[in-house]
C-alpha cells in the first residue's frame, strides 16, 4: 500500500464540496435529539457548552489538516502505515473501519427509530434499512462526485428546514436563559463532552483530503463548514431552551422534531411528518460517505473491489441493524459510540500530531546521521 | 426512347446495358441519347429538371454530332461543378446522389455534373416549438438550406461545419457545427470519438443519434436538446456548444445540455428581464407541481391525514365520501385517463381533435365525479399537474417528467411521504450520474457554478444580455479556420461533401 495516493483528476472534487459533505456527516441524525443530553449536564446554560464544543471542534479540524498538509496527498490509512508500520498501522485502520461500521449502523438505526416513532409505527425495520442502503449503494457506485452532489442536496434540505425554527421562537420565553453561566465549569465541560458524537464526523476529511483538487483552500472550507454546523446547533439549542421548560426538555427524546409540531400553514400543518420524510435527504449522504470511507479502507488495506465491498457491507450493516430492537438498545448504542467518537474525533488528531512530530524528527535525525537514513528520507518526503 | 437504336455503335444503348448491370431494377434511371455519340443519364426526381433542360440538354443538342468531345462540352455547358469520371461503379454511386452523367462515344471518361435537387419542403414556421414572440422560422429537412439559415445569422469564419457520414447503407450525412473560438475542444473530441464508434446501417433522425451519443442508454431523460429553431441553435453556438445537423431531419442536436436547459425557452430572453425571470420561475413551479402534486395527495389522504388543516380536510373528506376506491387507485385511474386523452388528441386528425376536448371536459370532468368515481379536488389536482407538465418547452423532457410521476404515485400509496422522498432521491441520484457529452447533467446546480446559474435563470438584469461564453484555452484556432474554409465550400453545395 502506498502512503500517498494520486487519484485521477476526473475523480477529484473541489474543496468547496467539503462545505456540504462535512455539514452532512456532522448534522445527519444527531440534530433530532442532542439537546437532552447537553441540558442534562449543563441545564439552561447548555448553549455555552455547545459553543465550547464548537470551538474545540474548530481546533480539532485545524489539527487534522495540519497532519494532512505534512503528507500532501495521503489519507489516514496511509498515514497509519507510515507512522506505525504495517502491522500496528493496519490494526489501527481496522479499528477505524469497525468504528465507522458501527457509526453507520447507529445513524441508520436511529433514523429508522425516528421514522417509526413519528410516522409509521408499524413500518418494518428491515424494509426501511433496505431502502436506505439501496440509496447509499446507488450513489456509492458512482463515485465521489455523485456523493458530493447528494450531500449538496442534503445540505440544502438541512438549512431549509432550520428556517422553520423561526416559528418556535415566537412562543419562546427568553428569560429561561437567565441567569447566564449559572452552571459550574465542570458542568459546562460535561455538557460539551455530551456534544461529542453530535459534532463528530468532521474527521472524514482524513480520507477525503487526497481527493481534493485545490488543497490549499481545504482549511477555509472545512472551518466554514464547521462554523455553519456549530451555528446551527447553537441556534437550535437556544431555541429549544427558550421553548421548553427544563423538566420538559429532559423528558423529550426528539426535542427538535417536537418543536416543529407547532408550525402551521393554511394548507399544511404537522410539518414534522414532512420533515421526518424529507430528512432522508440529509441522512443518506452521511451513510453514503461513511460507506465510501469504509470501502476505501478495504481497498487500501486488502485491495478489495469497491463495488463488491459496497454490497457486502450493505448486507452486513443490514443484518447488524436488525439486532437492535428497542429504545434502550439504541440508546446504549448511542452512548457507546459517543465515547468512541470523542476519542477519534477530538483526542486522536492531537495524538497523531504528536506522533507525526516525533516520527518525522526522528527520521530527520536518522537521515542526518548518514547514508543509512537516506532510504527513510525517500519514503517520508 | 432508346429502344429504337439497338446498334452497339450507339453510346446510349451501351450505357444503358452497363448501368442496368450496376443498378439492376432501378426503374427511375433515365438514359437519354442526344444523338448517336452523346448520351445523358440521371436518376429522375433527384436532379433539377429546369437546370437539366436549360443548361445541359439545350447546349448538347446544339453541338455538332461529329466534332463533339468532353472538353468541348465542359467548356460550353453552364454548370460549375463538373468532374471527369471513367469508372462506371463510381458513376452509378454519383447518379444516386443526383449527378448527371454525360458520355461521349469513343471516350473513356465522361462528365459528372452535380445538379442535385432532392425533394424537400419549403422553409416554414417551426410547429413543435412555438413562440408567441420572436422569429418563427424553423429548420426544414434539407441540410444545405439549414446551414444556409445558420450562416444568415452567423457570418463569422469561426463557424466550423464539419461533414461526417453515418451508416453503411443509408449514408446519412451529418454536419458537426461549432464556433471554433468559443467551443470547449473536449466536447468536439467527444462527439467525434462517439461518431467513430457508431456501427449502423443508417440513422433515420437526430433523435436516434442522440441515443447513440449518450453514455447511459437506459435513462429516461433526454441528455441532449433537439430543436427546430435557428435562434435557439445560434444561441447555443454562441454559448460554445456543439450542434449536429442531419440531412433529412429538421431537428438539430445541441450538446452539452443540462437538466435546466430543457426548461428554458429562447423566448424568455426576448422579453424584458422581469417577465423573462417570472416565466422561467413559473415553469419551475409547473415542474414541481406536475411531479409532486398528485403523489402528495395520495400520501396525505392515505397516511398523513394529520398534515391537512381541519378546514381543508372537511371539504376533502366531503368530496371523497362517495368514492369507493383508495386514493392510490383513484389517482392512478384519473392520471391514466388524462394520458389517454392526451395520446388520443395527438393521434387523431386535427379536425376530430375538438371532440377530445369535449370528451375530456364533460365526460371525464363532470360525469366521473357524479358517478362517484373520483373526487372533485383530485380532478383539479390532476388537471394542474397536467398543465404543469405541458409548460415544459421541450417535448421529450415533458414526456419524461410525466413518466416519473407514476412511480412516485405508486410509492406514495405504499409508503406515504417516505415513498415520495425515496423516489425523488433515486431520480436525483440518477440525474447526478448522467453526463451530457462528458459534462455533468445537473451542471450549474451541481457542480455548483453561481455565475452560470444566474445566467441560466436570468436572475439579474446583467445576465439577460450575456451568453455564457468561455474563450478556448488552447491555440486551436488557426488549425480550425483552415478546416473551416474547406468545409465552407463543402456545405455550399449539398452533395460535394463526399469529396472532402
Amino acid at each position: 500500500m502506498d502512503v500517498r495516493i494520486k487519484p485521477r483528476p476526473n475523480k477529484r472534487i473541489q474543496s468547496f464540496a467539503l462545505l456540504f459533505i462535512i455539514c452532512n456527516v456532522q448534522i445527519g441524525i444527531g440534530v433530532f435529539g442532542f439537546q437532552r443530553y447537553v441540558a442534562r449536564e449543563a441545564g439552561h446554560d447548555a448553549w455555552i457548552s455547545v459553543l465550547l464544543a464548537g470551538l474545540v471542534c474548530h481546533f480539532s479540524g485545524w489539527m487534522i489538516l495540519r497532519v494532512l498538509r505534512r503528507y500532501e496527498s495521503a489519507d489516514l490509512y496511509g498515514i497509519h502505515q507510515d507512522l506505525f508500520g504495517r502491522w500496528i498501522g493496519g490494526a489501527l485502520s481496522i479499528v477505524l473501519i469497525l468504528y465507522y461500521v458501527i457509526v453507520t449502523v447507529t445513524i441508520l438505526r436511529t433514523y429508522i427509530e425516528a421514522v417509526q416513532s413519528w410516522i409509521f409505527p408499524e413500518f418494518p425495520t428491515w424494509l426501511l434499512a433496505v431502502v436506505l442502503l439501496f440509496l447509499s449503494w446507488y450513489a456509492g457506485i458512482s463515485g465521489l462526485r455523485v456523493i458530493a452532489g447528494v450531500s449538496f442536496m442534503g445540505f440544502l434540505v438541512i438549512f431549509a428546514f432550520s428556517m422553520l425554527y423561526y416559528n418556535p421562537i415566537q412562543y419562546g420565553q427568553w428569560n429561561r436563559l437567565l441567569p447566564i453561566a449559572e452552571a459550574s465549569p465542570y458542568q459546562l465541560f460535561n455538557g460539551a463532552v455530551a456534544m461529542g458524537f453530535t459534532l463528530s464526523g468532521f474527521e472524514i476529511v482524513f480520507f477525503l483530503y487526497p481527493y481534493l483538487k485545490d488543497k490549499e483552500k481545504s482549511q477555509k472550507y472545512m472551518q466554514l463548514s464547521m462554523l455553519l454546523t456549530n451555528a446551527l446547533y447553537l441556534f437550535i439549542m437556544i431555541v429549544t431552551t427558550i421553548f421548553f421548560s427544563q423538566d420538559q426538555l429532559l423528558r423529550s427524546v426528539w426535542s427538535s422534531i417536537n418543536m416543529l409540531k407547532i408550525v402551521k400553514y393554511p394548507f399544511l400543518e404537522r410539518i414534522e411528518v414532512l420533515a421526518m420524510g424529507v430528512w432522508m435527504f440529509a441522512v443518506v449522504p452521511g451513510i453514503i460517505i461513511l460507506t465510501w470511507v469504509i470501502s476505501r479502507g478495504m481497498r487500501r488495506l486488502f485491495n478489495f473491489e469497491h463495488k463488491k465491498v459496497l454490497i457486502i457491507f450493505s448486507i452486513g450493516v443490514f443484518v447488524v441493524s436488525l439486532v437492535f430492537h428497542n429504545r434502550q438498545q439504541i440508546d446504549m448504542l448511542n452512548n457507546l459510540i459517543s465515547k468512541m467518537s470523542l476519542i477519534i474525533s477530538f483526542v486522536y488528531p492531537i495524538i497523531l500530531n504528536i506522533a507525526v512530530a516525533v516520527v518525522w524528527s526522528w527520521r530527520q535525525r536518522q537521515a542526518n546521521k548518514g547514508e543509512g537514513g537516506s532510504q527513510h528520507e525517500q519514503t517520508s518526503n | 426512347m432508346t429502344t429504337a437504336n439497338m446498334a452497339f455503335s450507339d453510346i446510349a444503348s451501351y450505357l444503358k446495358l452497363e448501368l442496368n448491370q450496376l443498378l439492376p431494377n432501378c426503374s427511375d434511371l433515365v438514359v437519354h441519347g442526344i444523338n448517336s455519340s452523346v448520351a445523358v443519364c440521371y436518376v429522375s426526381g433527384l436532379v433539377d429538371t429546369k437546370v437539366l433542360s436549360s443548361s445541359i440538354l439545350s447546349v448538347l443538342t446544339m453541338l455538332d454530332e461529329d466534332e463533339v468531345n468532353t472538353e468541348l462540352i465542359r467548356q460550353t455547358i453552364t454548370i460549375c461543378e463538373i468532374e471527369r469520371e471513367g469508372n462506371l461503379d463510381q458513376v452509378a454511386l454519383k447518379l444516386l446522389q443526383g449527378h448527371v452523367y454525360i458520355a461521349v462515344l469513343d471516350e473513356y471518361e465522361g462528365l459528372l455534373c452535380n445538379i442535385a435537387n432532392f425533394p424537400t419542403r419549403a422553409i416554414s414556421a417551426s410547429e413543435n416549438e412555438t413562440v408567441i414572440f420572436g422569429p418563427v422560422l424553423g429548420f426544414n429537412e434539407s441540410l444545405s438550406s439549414n446551414i444556409a439559415i445558420l450562416r444568415s445569422y452567423i457570418k463569422d469564419p469561426d463557424l466550423v461545419t464539419e461533414p461526417h457520414m453515418l451508416g453503411t447503407k443509408m449514408e446519412t450525412r451529418i454536419q458537426l457545427t461549432y464556433m471554433s473560438e468559443y467551443v470547449d475542444q473536449q466536447y468536439v473530441d467527444y462527439v467525434k470519438s462517439k461518431l467513430k464508434q457508431i456501427k449502423t446501417d443508417g440513422l433515420l433522425g437526430n433523435a436516434l443519434l442522440v441515443q447513440k451519443l449518450q453514455n447511459h442508454p437506459y435513462t429516461i431523460f433526454p441528455l441532449m436538446t433537439l430543436t427546430e429553431r435557428p435562434d435557439r441553435t445560434v444561441q447555443a453556438l454562441m454559448e460554445g456548444k456543439v450542434v449536429i445537423f442531419m440531412e433529412g431531419d429538421s431537428h438539430v442536436i445541441i450538446g452539452p445540455s443540462s437538466f435546466i436547459d430543457f426548461f428554458l425557452s429562447v423566448e424568455d430572453r426576448y422579453m424584458s428581464w422581469g417577465t423573462g425571470l417570472f416565466i422561467r420561475m413559473l415553469r419551475f413551479i409547473g415542474l414541481m407541481m406536475s411531479v409532486f402534486l398528485t403523489p402528495v395527495y395520495v400520501a396525505a389522504l392515505t397516511f398523513h391525514y394529520q398534515m391537512i388543516p381541519p378546514a381543508l380536510i372537511v371539504s376533502l373528506i366531503e368530496t371523497r365520501t362517495k368514492v369507493p376506491f383508495p386514493p392510490l387507485i383513484e389517482t392512478l385511474l384519473l392520471e391514466i385517463t388524462m394520458e389517454l386523452l392526451r395520446e388520443a388528441g395527438v393521434r387523431l386528425p386535427t379536425k376530430v381533435c375538438q371532440t377530445i376536448g369535449i370528451v375530456g371536459g364533460i365526460v371525464i370532468g363532470q360525469a366521473a365525479v357524479q358517478a362517484g368515481f373520483t373526487s372533485n379536488i383530485l380532478i383539479m389536482l390532476v388537471a394542474l399537474a397536467a398543465l404543469g407538465s405541458f409548460t415544459t418547452p421541450n417535448y421529450l423532457m415533458g414526456t419524461s417528467i410525466r413518466l416519473i410521476r407514476y412511480p412516485m404515485i405508486f410509492m406514495a400509496g405504499l409508503w406515504g411521504i417516505l415513498g415520495i422522498v425515496f423516489v425523488a432521491m433515486v431520480i436525483f441520484i440518477h440525474l447526478l450520474r448522467q453526463t451530457s457529452l462528458g459534462r455533468p447533467y445537473l451542471f450549474p446546480i451541481f457542480p455548483f457554478r453561481g455565475k452560470d446559474l444566474t445566467v441560466d435563470m436570468l436572475l439579474t438584469p446583467r445576465a439577460h444580455y450575456s451568453y455564457r461564453v468561455t474563450p478556448t484555452k488552447s491555440g486551436l484556432k488557426s488549425n480550425e479556420t483552415e478546416n473551416n474554409q474547406q468545409s465552407d465550400t463543402a456545405s455550399s453545395n449539398s452533395s460535394s461533401s463526399n469529396e472532402t
